[in-house]
C-alpha cells in the first residue's frame, strides 16, 4: 500500500498526465462509496484495472472513499431509493432484474445504487477538481514544499527522495 | 532555482562536465514540425519548470522549432531529459490495457469452456451420488445433458439398482426432462416450471451387480407420533369376536338353539343322565361275570371233551375201564352243577337289575317321545321368518375391510404426510448465536419491484408417464413448494392407470395454506378391477387372524369393481372419507354351515345378489371421536330374498328342523341305549354261559346213562357168562365176583 503511495506522490510530481490521476482519483471515489461485496464492485474494479490510470491514486481514493462512505449512507439511501423508484426507470430495472446474474450486482440496493449514482454524479466534477489540484500541486505548492527540511525529511523517510531531486 | 544554489554554493560544487546537443535523448531530436513538436513533447508537460527547460532546447524560426545546436547540458540535465522524455512516452491517449485485458479474457474464455467441457459429466456424476446416496445402489445414467442457457436439463437411461436385490432395479427412466429457471437458482431457489418423466419401469433387470459397500449409518430414533391410534380401533369386538349374525338369526330353526332353548322343558336329557350313571353301576357290578363264568365254563368245556375222547368200543372190550370213564364222567358233571348252580344265583339277581334297566329303556323313549312332540310343537309355532332390518351381514364385512385397511395403512399414511408437511412447511430458521462481526457490511433497501412468490423449491409441472407391460400410467403433478404460502397455491396430481379393461383416475390436493379449506382432498374413480374382498381381507389380516375368513356363513364376496371416494382432511387424526363401491357383476359365496338346509337356503340367496352397491363414510373427528358407517342395499336385498326363501319353504324346514332335533335327541340318546346294551349284553352272556353248562350237564348225563347202560349190559353178559359157567363151573361163585365188581358203582 506504501507502494501504490509513493507511486501515487511520484506521479504527482512527475510529468505524469494528470487525466490519469484524475479519472483515478474519480474511479476510486466511486468503488469507495459503493458497497462491496457484490458482482458490480467487483466488475468495475475488474473493468477499472485494465484502464490506463494511476493506480495508486485509485487505491488510495478508493479507502479514503470507503472511509467515509458510511456517513454518507442516508444520503446514498435516499438518492438510491429515489433513482430506483423512479418511474421512468423503474420497468427498466424491473425488466434487469429478469437478467440472470444481473441480481447479483445488488443494483437494486438502495446504497449500491445511491452510492452509484453519486459517485457517478461526482465524476466530472471531482475529475476537474483533480487536475486543478494536480495543477496546483505541481506549479505552486511543490515547489514550495520542497524547500522546507521536514518535507525534506518525509520525502527521505518515504523513499521519494530520487522523485523530489527531480524537480531541483 | 538550480542556478540559485549553485550562487550560494559556489565553493563546494566541482566544474561539472558538460555535454553537447548531441546527448540529448533521440526524443527530442526527432520532430522538426511546430505543431508535432507541440503535440508531441511540450502538451505532455504538465510541471511549469518542466515545460520551461525543455522549451529552452528549441528555438522558433519560420514556423518551425529548431534545437539550440551549441546548448550544453550537465549529467542532470541529460538525466532530467531522460526522465521527461519518458514522462511523456507513457502518456498515452488510448486507455485502456490491451494485454492483461486480453489475458484476463483469454482465462475467462478457459473457464466458460471448462464449464462447457465438463458440465455434462459433473451433472451425470451429482445425480449418480445423490441417486446412490438416497437409495444405496448403484445409479447409472446412460446420458446427461445440462443447457444453462436455456435452462434445461436431460437426463437419459436411469438405471437405480434396488440395494436388496442388486441385479434387479428398484426403477428404471428411460428419459427426465427439466426445465429450471436460471434466474431463481441464482437466487439460490430451485424453481422447475417442467418435469417430464417418460417411461417408468420398476423391477427390470439389470447387466451388472448394483451392490455398493454400505457405510454404517446412525438409526434415527422414530419419533413417537401424535397421530391417531388404530391399535385401539383394531380392537373393537367387531374385530375381536367375529359373529356370524345371519346364523344367530337362523337359531329359531337350528336344533341345537331349540334344545339349548328349551332344555328346561326337557327331560329325556335329565333322564339320560340318571339312566346312564344307573346303568353304568349295573354294569360295574356284573361286567366281571361273564368273563369268570366263561373261564368255569371253559374248564367244563374241556372236561366235556374227555368225556367225549371216551371210547365206547374199547370200554365195551375192556370193561375194566368202565368205574374210571364213569368217575371222570362223574366229576365232570359235579363241577357243572356247582358252575351252574352259581350262574343261576348270579342270574336270578341279575334279571331283577334286567327288569329295571329294561324299565329305563321304556321310560327314556316315553321321554324322548314327549320331548320330540313338544319340540315340534315348538318348531311348528315359527310360521314366519323375517330377519332384522337393521342386519348388516355384507357391510359389516365391508366394515371389517376398511378398518382393517385403515389399520395397516393409515401409520404409512400419516409417515409420509408429516414427511411432506415437513418438506412443504417454510423452514424455521434455527436461532444461532450471534457472532461479533469483524466487517460491517453497508446494505440498504432492497428494491425487488415484482413481489418474490417463488419459494426456494418450487416444481410447478411434473409429467409422468410410461407403459408397463399393458398398464398405461400417467400422471400430472402441480405446485410442489416448501412454501405454498409464498406461492399461493396447494399442491396437486393428478393420475391415471388404465389397461383395456381397468381405468382408475385420482386426484390429490395437498394444502399447507394457513387460509387453506382443507389440508389433503384425494378423489379416486376407478373401474373395471376385480376384486376379491375375502381376499383382500386375508391379505390385511396376518397369522392366524386370517383363520376367521372361514367362520362359517361369512359372505365372501368377489366382483369386478366400480370405486368412487373422496378423502377430506383437515389435520392429520381429523378425517373424512365418503365413497360407493359397486361390484356389478359380484358373486357371494360362504362357507358351509349346519344346518344344511339353512345352509343351503342361505346359499341359495346369496347367489342371487348380481352386484353390490355400498357407500361408506369414515370419519374420525375431535370431538366425535371415530366412526364408520358403511351402507348397503345389498344387506336389504339379502334379507328380503332370504326371508322369502325360508318363507316358502317354512313347512320342509319345520319338518327337517324337527328331523334334525330328533336326530339329535337320538344322538344325544344314544350313550343311553349303548349303556342298556351293553348291560343287557352281559344278561346274555351269562345266558349263554348257563345255557351251555346245561349242554354240558345234558351231555355228560347222557355219557353216564350210555356208560352205565353198557357196563348193565356187560353185566347182563357176564352174568349170562357167569351163568353159563356157573352152570359151568358153579353159578354162585361168578355171581358173587360180579356183585364184587358192581359193588362200587351201586
Amino acid at each position: 500500500m506504501l507502494k501504490k503511495i509513493i507511486k501515487l506522490l511520484k506521479s504527482l510530481n512527475t510529468n505524469r498526465n494528470p487525466g490519469e490521476i484524475a479519472h483515478a482519483v474519480s474511479i476510486g471515489f466511486i468503488l469507495g462509496l459503493v458497497p462491496k461485496g457484490n458482482l458490480l464492485w467487483i466488475f468495475l474494479f475488474i473493468l477499472f484495472l485494465f484502464v490506463r490510470i494511476n493506480k495508486g491514486a485509485l487505491f488510495f481514493i478508493t479507502l479514503l472513499a470507503s472511509a467515509i462512505a458510511p456517513s454518507l449512507d442516508g444520503l446514498f439511501d435516499s438518492l438510491g431509493y429515489w433513482v430506483l423508484v423512479h418511474p421512468s426507470l423503474s420497468p427498466s430495472f424491473s425488466l434487469l432484474l429478469d437478467i440472470p446474474f444481473i441480481a447479483f450486482t445488488s443494483f437494486n440496493d438502495t446504497l449500491v445504487m445511491g452510492g452509484l449514482c453519486f459517485g457517478l454524479l461526482s465524476y466530472i466534477p471531482l475529475y476537474f477538481l483533480a487536475r486543478l489540484f494536480i495543477r496546483v500541486w505541481r506549479n505552486s505548492l511543490l515547489p514550495k514544499l520542497v524547500t522546507i527540511p521536514l518535507f525534506k525529511k518525509l520525502g527521505n523517510l518515504f523513499k521519494i527522495k530520487s522523485a523530489v531531486d527531480i524537480l531541483r | 532555482m538550480n542556478d540559485e544554489k549553485k550562487q550560494k554554493k559556489p565553493k563546494k560544487i566541482k566544474q561539472a562536465k558538460t555535454f553537447s546537443i548531441k546527448k540529448i535523448p533521440s526524443f527530442y531530436k526527432k520532430k522538426k514540425n511546430l505543431k508535432k513538436i507541440e503535440k508531441k513533447i511540450f502538451k505532455g508537460l504538465h510541471i511549469a519548470n518542466d515545460e520551461s527547460f525543455v522549451r529552452s532546447l528549441y528555438m522558433q524560426k519560420d514556423g518551425q522549432y529548431f534545437l539550440i545546436e551549441d546548448k550544453t547540458f550537465t549529467k542532470k540535465d541529460i538525466a532530467r531529459l531522460k526522465k521527461i522524455a519518458k514522462d511523456i512516452k507513457s502518456q498515452k491517449a488510448f486507455r485502456i490495457n490491451l494485454l492483461p485485458l486480453a489475458i484476463s479474457l483469454a482465462c475467462i474464455f478457459a473457464l466458460v469452456l471448462s464449464v462447457i467441457t465438463f458440465k455434462d459429466l459433473v451433472l451425470k456424476i451429482a445425480v449418480q451420488k445423490i441417486g446412490e446416496s438416497i437409495f444405496q445402489a448403484k445409479c447409472d445414467i446412460d446420458y446427461a445433458k445440462i443447457e444453462l442457457l436455456n435452462a434445461h436439463i436431460r437426463l437419459d437411461g436411469i438405471q437405480q439398482a434396488d440395494k436388496n436385490a442388486p441385479m434387479k432395479n428398484l426403477f428404471e427412466i428411460d428419459r427426465i426432462d427439466i426445465d429450471f429457471d436460471l434466474l431463481q437458482l441464482l437466487k439460490k431457489k430451485f424453481v422447475s416450471e417442467n418435469i417430464e418423466v417418460r417411461n417408468i419401469a420398476f423391477g427390470t433387470d439389470r447387466k451388472s451387480s448394483g451392490f455398493i459397500p454400505q457405510k454404517e449409518k446412525k438409526q434415527k430414533e422414530k419419533k413417537e407420533g401424535d397421530g391417531f391410534d388404530f391399535n385401539a380401533l383394531l380392537s373393537l369386538p367387531i374385530i375381536q369376536d367375529e359373529k356370524n349374525d345371519i346364523i344367530e338369526s337362523l337359531s329359531s330353526f337350528n336344533p341345537e338353539t331349540i334344545l339349548s332353548n328349551l332344555n328346561d322343558s326337557l327331560r329325556s336329557p335329565d333322564l339320560a343322565k340318571t339312566v346312564i350313571d344307573d346303568v353304568g353301576f349295573l354294569y360295574t357290578k356284573y361286567e366281571k361275570l361273564p368273563n369268570e363264568f366263561d373261564i368255569a365254563t371253559k374248564d367244563v368245556q374241556e372236561k366235556i371233551k374227555e368225556i367225549q375222547a371216551i371210547d365206547i368200543e374199547e370200554l365195551k372190550k375192556n370193561p375194566t375201564k368202565i368205574p374210571e370213564a364213569i368217575s371222570l364222567v362223574q366229576s365232570s358233571l359235579d363241577l357243572t352243577k356247582e358252575i351252574k348252580t352259581k350262574i343261576d344265583k348270579t342270574s336270578s339277581e341279575l334279571q331283577g337289575d334286567v327288569k329295571k334297566v329294561s324299565a329305563y329303556s321304556k321310560e327314556i323313549q316315553t321321554a324322548f317321545n314327549a320331548d320330540l312332540t313338544f319340540v315340534s310343537k315348538e318348531i311348528n309355532k315359527l310360521t314366519s321368518f323375517r330377519l332384522g332390518d337393521a342386519k348388516t351381514i355384507i357391510a359389516d364385512e365391508l366394515e371389517k375391510i376398511a378398518i382393517r385397511s385403515l389399520g395397516k395403512y393409515y401409520p404409512y399414511a400419516v409417515l409420509g404426510l408429516e414427511k411432506v408437511k415437513e418438506f412443504s412447511t417454510k423452514p424455521k430458521k434455527e436461532v444461532k448465536p450471534k457472532k461479533e462481526k469483524k466487517r460491517i457490511i453497508r446494505t440498504g433497501r432492497i428494491i425487488t419491484y415484482k413481489k418474490d412468490t417463488k419459494p426456494s423449491i418450487l416444481l410447478q409441472n411434473i409429467h409422468l408417464s410410461s407403459l408397463v407391460s399393458d398398464w398405461d400410467i400417467s400422471a400430472e403433478i402441480k405446485d410442489i413448494s416448501n412454501d405454498m404460502d409464498l406461492w399461493g397455491r396447494p399442491t396437486s396430481a393428478e393420475f391415471i392407470f388404465d389397461t383395456s379393461s381397468i381405468k382408475n383416475f385420482g386426484s390429490l390436493v395437498f394444502d399447507l395454506r394457513e387460509s387453506r379449506e382443507n389440508l389433503i382432498v384425494v378423489n379416486y374413480d376407478g373401474a373395471g378391477y376385480p376384486m376379491d374382498l375375502s381376499k383382500i381381507s386375508q391379505s390385511l389380516i396376518e397369522g392366524a387372524e386370517s383363520q376367521k375368513l372361514s367362520i362359517p356363513g361369512l359372505p365372501l364376496i368377489s366382483g369386478t369393481s366400480k370405486i368412487q371416494s373422496k378423502l377430506v382432511a383437515d389435520d392429520f387424526n381429523v378425517f373424512a372419507i365418503e365413497g360407493s363401491l359397486l361390484l356389478d357383476p359380484c358373486s357371494v359365496r360362504s362357507a358351509s354351515f349346519e344346518p344344511d338346509f339353512v345352509y343351503n337356503l342361505y346359499a341359495r340367496a346369496l347367489q342371487k345378489l348380481n352386484s353390490l352397491d355400498a357407500s361408506f363414510k369414515i370419519q374420525n373427528t375431535k370431538d366425535a371421536g371415530f366412526d364408520l358407517k358403511i351402507s348397503s342395499d345389498i344387506d336389504a336385498q339379502f334379507i328380503e330374498i332370504f326371508s322369502e326363501l325360508m318363507n316358502e319353504e317354512i313347512t320342509s324346514i319345520q319338518q327337517a328342523a324337527t328331523k334334525e332335533v330328533e336326530a339329535f335327541l337320538r344322538e344325544s340318546l344314544a350313550p343311553v341305549y349303548d349303556a342298556i346294551g351293553e348291560f343287557n349284553s352281559i344278561d346274555e352272556l351269562i345266558e349263554n354261559q348257563k345255557k351251555k353248562l346245561e349242554g354240558y350237564q345234558k351231555e355228560a348225563e347222557k355219557k353216564i346213562s350210555e356208560l352205565k347202560q353198557i357196563a348193565s349190559n356187560r353185566l347182563e353178559e357176564e352174568k349170562q357168562k357167569a351163568l353159563e359157567q356157573v352152570q359151568e363151573q358153579g353159578k354162585e361163585v361168578v355171581e358173587d365176583a360180579v356183585k364184587n365188581v358192581l359193588k362200587g358203582f351201586f
